[in-house]
């Protein structure tokens, strides 16, 4: 899975020095997982300006509950449920500001089969994709193939049963499959 | 045959989470046989998860490690500067202190231009003939 690139005990000793204030330690978590929560943000918000606050903010509200987090799941897993519920409330924001990126996202397919350096652009083609999903199954894709969780992990982030994340995975490539087929023999 | 194609479909997607029982591998794998359509929704499908799985194409902007770390600081910063609970309950005591301090200067000041109304024990212990010898000062 993403962000697991050291084991439980350097994953402590990380976190102890974090708790003490010790920068550097900050930094490697930082560094360590900043891949995979861009991964989350940017699957559920697109790649949009407001996706690296958001990243910055799944951070910042890390480092706030370090004393509370107690070490019951890996930091990737703590970050990837934070980074999720950030992208939820960013999606309804949007939602009640009516700035729905639907017809946006429209637009840039239209346009990146227009374009050839931004069809080239493996990771928009994969935001914008996503963006035509409903968050249901676009959370699913995201944690299940952008960030590398098995299923049985999907359904225990999501809180779901197995069966749902199974039928709404299904689901969602089937649409996917749709939208991204066409545009990925441009893509290199 | 809509339900039976799509079961299969299901069958198919399903296959590639978890393992399916003997009967149901041996089901697609006829259907598999049988159908070229589903032969290359099946390939498809394969390509398409291969390129989601290709995760590595997401990360923010260079420098987003010094960009978090700056905000942290200016949070902690700003932490700092909020008095705690304990700071707070202590400077509404010396705010007290100083209305008492004044209190007390002004009925000194009263007393002497009134001319020994009150006794300087009265005014800094209040003893209980205070309130009854202040509420015969002549403003109440």
């Amino acid at each position: 899975m993403a962000g697991r690139t050291i084991d439980l005990e350097q994953e402590k000793e990380l976190l102890h020095r974090a708790r003490e204030g010790d920068e550097e330690a900050f930094r490697k978590i930082v560094n360590l997982h900043q891949r995979q929560v861009a991964a989350t943000v940017m699957g559920m918000l697109g790649n949009c300006p407001e996706a690296e606050d958001v990243g910055q903010e799944v951070f910042i509200q890390f480092f706030r509950s370090l004393d509370r987090f107690r070490g019951e799941s890996r930091i990737a897993t703590y970050l990837t449920r934070i980074a999720l519920n950030l992208a939820v409330n960013e999606l309804r924001r949007r939602k009640k500001e009516k700035q729905l990126l639907a017809a946006g996202a429209e637009g840039w397919l239209k346009a990146s089969t227009d374009s050839r350096e931004e069809a080239n652009d493996a990771r928009r083609l994969i935001a914008q994709a996503l963006q035509q999903l409903e968050p249901r199954f676009r959370e699913v894709i995201v944690l299940r193939f952008l960030n590398g969780y098995s299923t049985e992990e999907t359904a225990r982030i999501l809180k779901l049963p197995l069966g749902t994340v199974l039928s709404r995975l299904s689901r969602a490539q089937m649409k996917l499959r749709e939208i991204l087929l066409p545009l990925m023999g441009q893509e290199k | 045959m809509i339900i039976k194609k799509k079961s299969i479909r299901t069958l198919l997607y399903r296959s590639f989470e978890e393992k399916l029982k003997p009967k149901e591998e041996a089901r697609l794998r006829r259907a598999l046989a049988d159908s070229p359509e589903l032969r290359a929704e099946k390939e498809e499908i394969l390509r398409l998860r291969h390129f989601l799985e290709e995760r590595d194409k997401f990360s923010f902007s260079p420098h987003f490690d010094e960009k978090v770390l700056t905000k942290w600081r200016q949070e902690k910063e700003c932490l700092k500067k909020t008095p705690s609970f304990e700071e707070q309950l202590s400077s509404i005591f010396v705010k007290l202190a100083y209305i008492g301090t004044a209190v007390a200067v002004v009925l000194v000041i009263i007393n002497v231009i009134l001319g020994d109304v009150l006794s300087s024990e009265e005014i800094f212990f209040a003893s209980d003939s205070l309130y009854e010898t202040l509420l015969h000062l002549p403003f109440f």
